[in-house]
Formats: C-alpha cells, sequence, structure tokens
C-alpha cells in the first residue's frame, strides 16, 4: 500500500511540475509598444526595468514601466517568475524607494485593456498582461533566462 | 518657522507653479502614519510612561512628481501628537536633478542618508517594531537625523550583473532631536535644547551583494555642533566639533529580515562624549500575515566631562520581544514588550524625582515598557 501512495506521488510530482511550468509561462505576456525595436530581453533585464534599476532603453528613451494592481493574479505570477518575489516584498521595495525620495513605483492600471492602452500610447512603455489577452496592437517580448 | 515657510515656498514653487499639462506628468502622493499605546512600570520610555500613554499617533504626507524626464521633486509633511499637543514639521523637500543614475544632484532639505532608518524614520511598515531602535535612533545623544539643509550628491551603479553601489554625499546643516534638560539657572524646571550641525560634511556608500537581499553600508559625517536654547546659542559642554561614524548590515528577503548596526559618535572640546552603541534585530513572518520578532539595542555613553553628577546613567540597553499582525504590506497592528536595564533613556519624566534619582543614584532599574499600536502606509 505504501509503495503505491509513494508511486502515486512520485507520478503527481513528475506530471505536476512541468503543467505548473506551462501555465506560468502563459500566464502573462510581456509587451512594449510596436515602435519599440526590442523582441526579446533576460528575466534579468525585465525585473530590472521594473523596479527602475535601468530607466533608459538605449540611453535616450525613458522606460515607462506599467503595472496591474496589487490583488491581481497576473501580477502575483509576473512577480514570483520576474521578480522571484511576491508582490508583498515587491511593495515594500517600493515603500523603501518612495518615502527615502529615491524613486517611484510604475503607475498601476485596472486591467489588460488599460494596460495595453498604456503602452501603445507611449513609445517607452513596457508591459505585462494575461495570457489571453488581444496583444495584435503591441509587441509580445520573449523573454529568456 | 522662517525656514519652514521657506522652503515650503521653494516646493510650491516647484509643485504648484508649473504649467498644468506638465504637473500633470508622473506626480504621485503617498503617506504614513501610525497610534501607539505605551505603559512602564515607572520610568518615560520610548512612547510609553507609568499612567499608560495613548497620545502617541502620527501621520505625514508625501508628494512627488517628475514634471520633466530629468527632474523630480519631493516634500514631506509630518503631524505628530503628544502629551504636548500637535507638532508640525516639514521632513523634507527638495529637488532633484538626474545626470545619469550614477548622478543626481539634489538640493533643498534633503532626506539625510544616514544607516539604515534615517530615511524612513517614521515609516513604520518598513520595520517589525513600532518604534525605532533607541540607541542610535532615540534621546538623548541620538546619533542619526531625518535631513540636512543643504546639497549633495547620490547615485548607484551596478558593478557587475549581481554586485551594485549606491552612494551619497552631502554637505551643509543638520538639525538634530530636541531634548529636554535641567536648566542650571533654576534646577526645580528643563530647559529644551536643540543641538544643530553647522558645516556639516557626510556621505553614506552601500553595497548590494550577490545575495539576494544582502546589503551592508557605511556611513560617516564631520561637522560643527551648536547648541540652541530658546532660539539663542547657548555655551554648551558638548563642544564644538561632532564626528559620527555608522556601519550597518541588513538581509530582506520575504520572510526574514535581519539587521544590525553599529553607530559611535563623539563629541569633542577638551571634554568629549563618546557615545557607542549596538543593535540587532530579527524578524520572521509566517502563516503569510503574523510576524515575531525580537531586538537587542545597546548604547553606552563615556562621559568625560568633570561638572557632570557622578550618578548621571551612562547606559541603555532594551531587549525587546514583539509580535504583528500584517493586514497587507500596508496595515500592521503591532504589539511589543520590552526589557530595559540602565536608566539614560528610561528615567522618571517628572523633574523633580529626575533630580533625586541623579542625586541620591536610586533610579527605577529595570524598565518593563509594553507597546501596542497600528501603522499603516499607502
Amino acid at each position: 500500500m505504501k509503495k503505491y501512495i509513494f508511486l502515486l506521488a512520485l507520478a503527481g510530482f513528475i506530471l505536476g511540475a512541468p503543467r505548473l511550468s506551462a501555465e506560468e509561462g502563459a500566464a502573462f505576456r510581456i509587451i512594449v509598444n510596436a515602435d519599440n525595436s526590442v523582441s526579446s530581453l533576460s528575466k534579468d533585464a525585465v525585473s530590472k526595468y521594473f523596479l527602475k534599476k535601468i530607466t533608459q532603453w538605449d540611453g535616450q528613451t525613458a522606460i515607462q514601466p506599467v503595472d496591474l494592481p496589487a490583488g491581481s493574479s497576473v501580477r502575483e505570477k509576473f512577480s514570483r517568475v520576474i521578480h522571484d518575489k511576491t508582490v508583498s516584498a515587491i511593495k515594500n521595495y517600493w515603500q523603501q524607494q518612495i518615502f527615502s525620495g529615491r524613486s517611484s513605483p510604475p503607475p498601476e492600471k485596472s486591467s489588460d485593456s488599460e494596460v495595453i492602452a498604456y503602452v501603445k500610447a507611449n513609445p517607452g512603455a513596457i508591459g505585462y498582461v494575461s495570457g489571453g489577452a488581444d496583444t495584435s496592437e503591441v509587441k509580445v517580448l520573449k523573454v529568456h533566462e | 518657522m522662517k525656514r519652514f515657510l521657506i522652503l515650503s515656498a521653494l516646493a510650491g514653487l516647484v509643485l504648484g507653479f508649473l504649467p498644468a499639462e506638465v504637473r500633470a506628468l508622473d506626480t504621485q502622493v503617498h503617506g504614513f502614519g501610525g497610534w501607539a499605546y505605551g505603559w512602564t512600570n515607572g520610568n518615560k520610555y520610548s512612547v510609553g510612561d507609568k499612567h499608560g500613554s495613548y497620545t502617541n499617533s502620527y501621520f505625514a504626507l508625501n508628494l512627488s512628481a517628475s514634471p520633466y524626464e530629468k527632474l523630480a521633486a519631493n516634500v514631506q509633511t509630518i503631524w505628530k501628537t503628544s502629551d504636548k499637543g500637535v507638532e508640525t514639521d516639514l521632513d523634507y523637500a527638495f529637488a532633484e536633478w538626474t545626470f545619469w543614475e550614477w548622478l543626481k544632484f539634489r538640493i533643498g532639505k534633503v532626506k539625510c542618508p544616514f544607516g539604515i532608518y534615517s530615511e524612513i524614520w517614521d515609516v513604520g511598515t518598513l520595520r517589525p517594531f513600532y518604534g525605532l531602535p533607541q540607541g542610535i535612533y532615540g534621546t538623548p545623544g541620538t546619533m542619526a537625523t531625518k535631513a540636512y539643509y543643504g546639497l549633495g550628491l547620490t547615485g548607484r551603479h551596478d558593478l557587475s550583473s549581481t554586485w551594485g553601489l549606491q552612494y551619497d554625499l552631502y554637505g551643509g546643516e543638520m538639525d538634530f532631536p530636541g531634548i529636554a534638560e535641567t536648566d542650571p539657572a533654576n534646577p526645580m524646571t528643563t530647559r529644551q535644547l536643540e543641538p544643530r550641525i553647522k558645516n556639516a560634511v557626510g556621505g553614506r556608500i552601500i553595497v548590494q551583494t550577490p545575495l539576494d537581499g544582502l546589503s551592508a553600508g557605511v556611513s560617516a559625517g564631520i561637522g560643527e555642533i551648536k547648541v540652541f536654547s530658546g532660539g539663542k546659542e547657548i555655551d554648551y559642554y558638548v563642544g564644538d566639533s561632532h564626528f559620527l561614524l555608522d556601519g550597518h548590515i541588513e538581509y530582506l528577503l520575504d520572510p526574514v529580515s535581519v539587521r544590525a548596526e553599529y553607530g559611535h559618535m563623539r563629541k569633542l572640546n577638551g571634554k568629549d562624549i563618546n557615545y557607542n552603541s549596538f543593535y540587532v534585530e530579527g524578524a520572521y513572518k509566517f502563516l503569510e500575515h503574523i510576524q515575531v520578532a525580537v531586538r537587542y539595542d545597546v548604547k553606552l555613553v563615556d562621559f568625560n566631562i568633570p561638572e557632570l553628577p557622578v550618578n548621571v546613567p551612562d547606559s541603555n540597553k532594551d531587549l525587546g520581544f514583539g509580535l504583528n499582525y500584517w493586514f497587507n504590506p500596508n496595515l500592521v497592528i503591532k504589539a511589543s514588550y520590552h526589557l530595559i536595564k540602565g536608566n539614560l533613556m528610561a528615567m522618571p519624566s517628572d523633574q523633580m524625582e529626575y533630580i533625586t534619582a541623579v542625586a541620591t543614584g536610586n533610579f527605577e532599574d529595570p524598565t518593563h515598557l509594553f507597546v501596542f499600536g497600528s501603522q499603516f502606509s499607502f
């Protein structure tokens, strides 16, 4: 009996792990303005752009990150995958930046469509939306390790 | 007050008189506040006294704007209540010009880059205990202040994909928190002292390490110390020169936070006073909302002043245990118990009792402090 439970658990682990990764991969997409020449970025670069540790695309155009609200499940997945931190930890980072007078967090838009509209309207914008959002008017970036 | 008005006007000029379409660009309003009840078994210490103090509350409003890509303006005002009433202060008001990310110029009343907590002095949602470590940030003998008046340079630079530096250099003048002490002209009363550091020069460097969440820093400063009472400079025995050195290490990675900081302050004038302070503070969050915290905070003073009575207290040792409930990162309820040994900072609130204790050496020791309160930010 113990052997069956062990095998069942092992099967669950093996089958469950890749499914989780696939879900995370499809959970959100990173988008930029359609005129942006960049087509792929590393995870680390995306993280630095959203934390405003890097502030310019090419030495001229300002990077304008945009977030979904703190309660959004898409933001939670984005935060865990890109920053490797919880949304709470990122909120703490921004509190530190705000109140020490060093930086301010990206604006928060309430929906995918508002994020897309912001990215479409701002040449330096970068955002993320859910996997099922209509991204035909912006550019979807490839993200690598 | 005059300085407050001038700085407010400057902030108004930067924030208010810009064209509406420019003002609309990236303007943010934030704030924070808190309230606490503090009780002790006798002495006055931190937010507590023997009667149980309910009147500890504060609220700060923070406004920042980037009217142009390279220009940022920041202003923060704070209101505090205590048993003396409501006090208002301008925490900071400064403009910042970004040449590059590695070099920014600041001018005005600027957040003082010192140690771990100076820049986020009253932001309770960024620390595990309601109050700051008293050794470095408390009075008397505080080593830190919130802001400097003057100009400074700041910046950050990535040394590699994992190592990073943040640095600050500043010059100007600094107000330190005021303290009440026995008036030599009338020992039955107290007088309010306002220490000010003139011609101050200082800096801080923080190293971000490859270990996620781990950073370490060193701060230092020098200047001429002047003491004012009732708006007039007085001849005070703490002397002419002021030297400050601080080292800190911080590990912040949810759900763990560990901080340690050492501060040394020396005031020289033939008769010197040496302050040494150290604290270590750890906290752990579990079940998403609950946090336990512990802190050991020590301050030792070496008075080399023959005029002082022999029984003037010279140490403060505070062992604190905290239990917090975080609704989210912006709202927390905190409870803590502190066992304080020594009477450098835990002292009778009544002046007569203090004078008697100094004369006889008979202070109430140890002090037990219980704090219950809430802090928030947005």
